[in-house]
């Protein structure tokens, strides 16, 4: 009995813990999206309203017609953005990019990791050097050779480069690093190559990795603001972070509306990652199962 | 072996991979969806190939003129226009608009030197120019204006020729860049001032604090200097009205800013935003990203720089207000130091060199500068050739706006031409001394140095740039 | 067809080069290729105007140049600052966070995508909105004011306050991506360990520092390295925010080389920089690289 009422109280002690812990980490993540709150508030506002003080953080009047004008729905917008076609870009180059990335990544990582051939860590640490290049330097050069390449001008100037990322290379390889080699051994003496081992077993057992890793690779690509700000002339082509830097740079004046656009480049990728945030809990939760 | 077959095989499945993932990507051009929308109304263009010549019966020649003025600001106009009269002759035009920054510019040095993409388009900085006409990145025009007899002094004045390039014509000038300060004459009228004609720092300063008045939110500043921009404009503008068209420059080897025109500028840009209180400091304009629009057509300002405003004060529909906006020029220092007209041609109109469709670039160039340019005048530009009637030119200007731009100094100060104005001539490594200028400004407005010790620092750092090798 | 046999490790070195060969194609194109093309331009005068082959060979005159710079200097030491302090409190923060969730907390979804959220964001869109929070009637300000501070500085418009306003806003939107590593590292955990240090006793505290942090040792390997990284990369902020001001407070190293290189079009010039940001770095890697032998201990 009294070792029950033990239990008892830890737990108790355990749930005030949480509850604590709750509140205090919980206020943290309030204060993180803060900005998104205030982004929102002031995209449904009038233009001057947006610099009242105090805050008006439930607008008094509201005045969605900001997302109208940045839209260019109804016809009241003063140019048009061509956010669609911006969003259309985006969703495209990352989703290739991603698609290669993760299978260039977990195969490479998976050999530097597991695989014992010789110029391995001189071959690493070439790649980790790699990763420290700025990319701001690189720009001219490679602005030349897609040139030379007939590509400029094509979404190709994203997606080629796009298609491998060192970063999600070394995830990879941090992460193939924990799994004990015993595994492998087995699957060894059953007789199965390193291509079968890499995929009837590795792969499976990192989905949860590869899943986190396509989403950082989305994102990335959905970001990314300097290529294509460089490499990309035509508005037809325009990913949504240039479509939003035009937009800025055309709208400075009416904060509302640069909320408003600002919002709008936002809200997809919050959407995206909550329906990735299933898929991978699922993976993660699959993960753990079968390990 | 079987193994290595394996191995291989693997190996080229993953390059295939790569290569098929790309493969897929290989056309975006045809993937694009076709704009519905409003916006560009050139329905001929995309697909054209730039080689294409215009011979009979081809596709028509489609250019593409890349310019920093918002293409519903006239330049899409324009170019309709265009594309109207040469329907049948085989030359169409497309307006691309890239903003006139850093990056904007980068993009369109980048797109001049692959060659692709572009095959006119705007200049708008003497320095800038001359980086372009030096750097292989715009056509000397010799030939095509002998060819065609369009010399630029017929049309342009001898003043085209200062804009030359080491003795060559690689533009044709296409606006006349005048300057001057927008005001609210209602709030002139409540005060009981005159619209200015001739005013010196110490009077502008005083005007400005007249029109000064009220607290927090509903304060109305005299004078809106809008210091977010670039901080050397607002000196520039100041000091070519005395000093010339190199307001940057003594000489190659020399910068200006231990010169007394340049101090007091400085002086006077400091004590009305740190002294006076009559506009709105440095820090409030960085760090609230104040506006011309939305200060001055607000009514919160009884003044400001400009005028690049007109095409803001036309546009009623975005930036509602019921005042009249009449303009004067940039103060001087003292009584009759007005000694040069800040301004002269802007908006250079270029060639890309690469370009496949040159004689046809040309043709657009000729037509944009001596007929075309009516659509973007109501925009707020004054042409610059004299093919122009100053009455169309006036009409153009205010349509749309009677009401609200005061026809008189309108008139005056902005679409007359002078006959004195400032002209650049150094370039060296411009850049830089403006990059030491507008940081050691900053830090003097935010009010952590005095004038003097900034501007020393400035003028050291910026000889030492001139000077190094 | 006569028999050809492989020695054993040549097998292992074709298979691995087999795995790798994409990555390394990819990287040598668009990576070494450029990086080849920017080390041989560096020891130019090259300015990008005048078109490739335009340069005069100038030796080491550019390397030696940039430390009279005083636009080099102080941005070196700007990022220095900057990235000493954004990488330990992002690393820091996100590791506790990381445990507190996954042990402590009700609704640990909504949490984890709250931090999260920030590094979701699109860099444009999320400076554009700190340019808002820390202005005057910004939410930031106003919260500064509320906590009893009277005249709270002018963030951006402060030589002072620009940098760490910068740093609050990069550890922002950093940690969430760090956490979401840590987190997925954390899954990984061996219950069993965890199930017979239960059994010894160990308090919270304790399994904290002796079993978790050895165990997530690789992870902050990682963290540490990529977010020292991108945090001596920082560009799109600066360049949308402050644009290096104001004076030099928030000139950061690649807005300089940006600058110089598309300003100035000095490119061997910023060729040069970029190549001392390049050793500087990869000096770093490899220091952590040998200490972590030392202390990640997984």
């Amino acid at each position: 009995m009294e070792k029950t009422h033990g239990i008892l109280s830890d737990r108790a002690k355990r749930m005030c813990l949480k509850i604590i812990f709750t509140v205090i980490v919980g206020a943290l993540a309030v204060s993180m999206i803060t900005p998104f709150l205030w982004m929102i508030s002031a995209s449904m506002k009038l233009p001057l309203d947006v610099m009242k003080l105090p805050i008006e953080w439930i607008p008094k009047y509201f005045y969605p017609d900001n997302y109208k004008k940045v839209w260019n729905i109804g016809g009241i917008a003063a140019r048009n953005y061509h956010f669609g076609l911006a969003y259309w870009n985006s969703i495209k180059v990352a989703v290739i990019n991603l698609t290669g990335s993760v299978l260039t990544s977990t195969l490479a990582g998976y050999a530097f990791a597991k695989i014992k051939f010789r110029g391995r860590n001189i071959l690493f640490l070439f790649y980790l050097a790699t990763m420290m290049i700025p990319s701001q330097i690189t720009l001219i050069p490679k602005f030349v050779m897609f040139n030379k390449m007939g590509l400029t001008g094509t979404h190709m100037t994203l997606i080629l480069p796009g298609l491998i990322t060192i970063t999600g290379t070394f995830l990879m390889r941090q992460y193939f690093m924990q799994i004990p080699d015993e595994l492998r051994e087995s699957a060894r003496v059953d007789g199965a190559n390193e291509f079968l081992i890499w995929a009837k077993i590795m792969v499976p057992i990192a989905k949860p990795n590869m899943a986190s890793l396509a989403m950082v690779v989305f994102l990335w690509n959905w970001n990314s603001y300097l290529e294509p700000l460089v490499f990309l002339s035509d508005w037809r082509l325009y990913t949504i972070p240039i479509a939003l830097t035009n937009f800025i740079e055309e709208s400075v004046t009416e904060y509302n509306l640069v909320m408003a656009a600002a919002a709008s480049a936002l809200i997809p990728a919050f959407v995206v990652f909550l329906l990735g945030q299933k898929f991978l809990v699922k993976g993660l939760v699959a993960g753990a199962v079968k390990g | 072996m079987k193994k290595m077959k394996r191995f291989a095989s693997l190996g080229m499945a993953a390059i295939m991979t790569m290569s098929a993932l790309a493969g897929c990507q290989s056309a975006p051009k045809e993937t694009q969806p076709a704009s519905a929308e409003g916006g560009s109304t050139t329905a001929t263009t995309e697909a054209a190939a730039p080689e294409t010549k215009k011979e009979t019966g081809g596709e028509p020649v489609v250019l593409r003129m890349w310019g920093g003025v918002p293409a519903e600001a006239g330049p899409q106009e324009a170019c309709d226009n265009f594309n109207e009269l040469y329907k049948d002759k085989g030359i169409q035009v497309e307006y691309e608009r890239f903003v006139n920054d850093d990056t904007g510019n980068l993009k369109l040095e980048t797109n001049l030197l692959s060659g692709t993409g572009v095959d006119l388009y705007m200049t708008y900085t003497p320095s800038v120019l001359t980086k372009r006409a030096e750097g292989n990145m715009a056509l000397d025009l010799t030939e095509l204006i002998e060819r065609d007899g369009f010399e630029l002094t017929q049309y342009f004045g001898s003043m085209a020729e200062s804009f030359y390039i080491n003795g060559l014509p690689y533009s044709i000038p296409t606006k006349l860049d005048q300057y001057g300060i927008v005001l609210n004459k209602d709030m002139f009228d409540a005060a009981g001032i005159e619209v200015p004609t001739e005013w010196t720092y110490d009077e502008f300063r005083e005007i400005a604090k007249k029109l000064t008045h009220g607290e927090g939110q509903d304060k109305v500043y005299g004078m809106f200097w809008n210091s977010q921009q670039d901080l050397c404009y607002l000196f520039d503008y100041l000091v070519a009205q005395t000093n010339g068209g190199d307001p940057l420059y003594v000489s190659e080897t020399e910068s200006s800013f231990a010169d007394p025109v340049v101090l007091k500028s400085v002086e006077l840009l400091n004590n009305m935003m740190n002294v006076d209180k009559t506009s709105p400091t440095h820090t409030d304009s960085v760090t609230q990203k104040l506006s011309q629009e939305g200060m001055f057509l607000t009514g919160k300002s009884a003044m400001t720089v400009g005028p690049w405003m007109v095409r803001s004060i036309k546009d009623t529909a975005n930036y509602p207000h019921d005042f009249m906006t009449a303009f004067a020029p940039y103060p001087v220092v003292e009584e009759g130091q007005r000694n040069f007209t800040q301004g002269g041609y802007g908006d250079h109109l270029c060639i890309n060199p690469k370009s496949q469709n040159v004689d046809a670039a040309w043709e657009f160039a000729k037509w944009y500068a001596t007929e075309g340019m009516l659509p973007v005048v109501a925009g707020g530009r004054v042409p610059a050739s004299n093919t122009y009637e100053a009455s169309e030119v006036t009409e153009a200007f205010v349509k749309g706006a009677e009401e609200y731009l005061d026809l008189e100094s309108t008139q005056r100060v902005l679409i007359t031409p002078a006959d004195n104005y400032a002209v650049p001539s150094i370039t060296k490594r411009i850049a830089e001394v403006k990059k030491v200028a507008v940081e050691e400004l900053e830090t003097i407005f935010i009010g952590q140095q005095s004038v003097e010790e900034g501007m020393a620092k400035a003028k050291t750092r910026a000889d030492e740039i001139l000077n190094k090798e | 067809m006569k028999k050809f046999k492989l020695s054993k490790q040549a097998k292992i070195d074709l298979t691995g080069y087999a795995f790798i060969l994409p990555n390394i194609i990819g990287v040598c194109l668009f990576t070494l290729i450029p990086m080849i093309f920017s080390l041989i331009i560096s020891f130019t005068d090259w300015d990008y105007t005048q078109g490739i082959g335009n340069w005069n060979f100038v030796g080491i005159k550019n390397f030696i140049e940039m430390w009279q710079d005083e636009w080099f200097t102080s941005s070196l030491i700007n990022t220095i600052v900057f990235a000493v302090g954004v990488v330990p409190v992002t690393v820091f923060l996100a590791l506790i966070l990381a445990v507190v969730i996954d042990k402590y907390c009700f609704a640990k979804l909504p949490i984890r995508l709250a931090l999260f959220m920030p590094y979701i964001s699109n860099v444009v869109a999320v400076a554009i909105v700190w340019v808002m929070m820390y202005s005057p009637w910004g939410p930031f300000t106003q919260l500064v004011k509320a906590l009893g501070v009277e005249n709270p500085p002018q963030w951006l418009g402060s030589t002072t306050w620009a940098l760490p306003a910068l740093m609050l806003m990069t550890v922002w939107s950093g940690v969430g991506y760090a956490n979401m590593i840590y987190t997925s590292a954390l899954q990984g955990l061996p219950g069993d360990v965890y199930e017979a240090a239960d059994i010894d006793g160990a308090n919270e505290i304790t399994k904290f520092f002796k079993l978790t942090v050895p165990f997530l040792s690789p992870t902050t390997f990682f963290l540490i390295i990529t977010t020292f990284i991108t945090s001596f990369q920082i560009f799109a902020p600066i360049q949308i925010m402050t644009r290096g001001g104001p004076g030099t407070s928030t000139n950061v190293l690649v807005y300089y080389i940006y600058t110089s290189a598309f300003t100035f079009y000095r490119m061997g010039y910023a060729s040069a920089m970029s190549w001392i940001l390049f050793i500087i770095l990869f000096g770093i890697t490899m220091f952590q690289w040998y200490g972590q032998k030392k202390w990640v201990s997984y």
